[in-house]
């Protein structure tokens, strides 16, 4: 089967969610080819899993003075911070039957490209269940999976570069705003692309993520279509922007 | 509204939040960065607990919603939702 990548590509956080969604709708009902598409957001977002208490998990106040972005996902996992410079998102949207039956498999097998990525820039990492990648025993990638309507959809970040002081202004860790303690403890626990290589550039790492994810397929690349811009702005709107999405918990 | 929570397996966070009046649960909500899919399970889980009493055999409700959605948690098990629900509760 042929696969349609998207490139990177930028847009806010509603957006993205929606899109995700959308295509997802498309590839169920074949309009549309399996997709990976990559992205960054602008502007930068709090990304919140789908089960967890957006109160709990961020301080909105801080975010709004920021201008940053929150957004309930469609997917399990946890809270994370969005740098509109900081990282490259990708998404990959298939039928389910294209990957392993069993979860903790197919997340295996999807971030094997990432770590494929990663190994091309001469950076060693390991994949760690649940849907981890590490690097030096530090997180560098979270990744987040769901199905529904036998489509798999996966999420996931790759860390480019970490503002720190930015991140732990607007996550709380468990109830409680971060401490120099907890924010050491945090930095001791996730690294950056720049972090372990200041040489390698954003572009790269695209470019490293592209050939990995496509690496054995027949793809082509290409956009959206009108149909599932269409649906994306109507969920954006309807849905991942609205008080009763992000707030529900 | 009563809460408490537990890390689980591969390390996700469980919290549970619950409301009790004479005996029954009036409101519950089951939260974390687990995985389940499909994702509406927990929500059906949610409604179902409502209005049970403390002390009927809250796994088994729980499993049998999992089990009659065909769904798959990650991360999380009707045992650990009982027991924090209990844990929650003392």
């Amino acid at each position: 089967m042929k696969w349609r990548v998207i490139e990177l590509h930028e847009n806010d956080a509603f957006f993205h969610m929606a899109m995700d969604e959308a295509v997802s709708e498309a590839v169920a009902q074949n309009k549309s080819p399996p997709t990976i598409r990559f992205w960054t957001w602008k502007p930068s977002a709090v990304s919140i899993g789908y089960f967890q208490s957006l109160k709990d998990e961020v301080d909105d106040s801080k975010t709004k003075e920021l201008g940053v972005d929150i957004v309930r996902r469609r997917t399990g996992g946890g809270a994370v911070y969005h740098d509109n410079l900081g990282e490259i998102t990708y998404s990959i949207i298939a039928p389910e039957n294209m990957f392993p039956k069993n979860i903790i498999e197919s997340y295996k097998e999807i971030c094997g490209y990432l770590i494929n990525a990663f190994d091309s820039l001469g950076i060693k990492s390991e994949f760690r269940p649940i849907n981890d990648i590490i690097v030096n025993g530090k997180k560098i990638s979270g990744n987040a999976q769901t199905r529904r309507n036998k489509i798999l959809l996966q999420h996931g970040t790759i860390l480019y570069t970490v503002d720190w002081e930015k991140m732990f202004s607007m996550l709380k860790v468990g109830k409680e705003k971060m401490s120099d303690k907890v924010m050491q403890h945090v930095k001791d626990l996730v690294t950056s692309v720049k972090d372990v290589n200041p040489d390698i550039t954003q572009k790269q790492l695209f470019e490293a993520l592209k050939n990995s994810f496509t690496q054995g397929k027949e793809f082509e690349t290409g956009s959206w279509t009108e149909e599932e811009l269409t649906r994306a702005k109507q969920l954006a709107e309807e849905k991942y922007s609205t008080k009763e999405w992000n707030y529900k918990k | 509204m009563k809460e408490s929570e537990r890390k689980v397996e591969g390390g996700k966070l469980l919290r549970i939040k619950v409301d009790v009046q004479e005996n029954l649960i009036k409101n519950v909500s089951i939260e974390g960065d687990f995985f389940a899919h499909p994702e509406n399970t927990i929500e059906q889980i949610e409604q179902e607990l409502t209005n049970k009493e403390i002390d009927s055999d809250l796994e088994k409700i729980v499993q049998e919603i999992i089990d009659k959605n065909n769904a798959e948690l990650v991360g999380v098990t009707a045992k650990d939702i009982n027991e924090v629900i209990l844990e929650a509760l003392k």
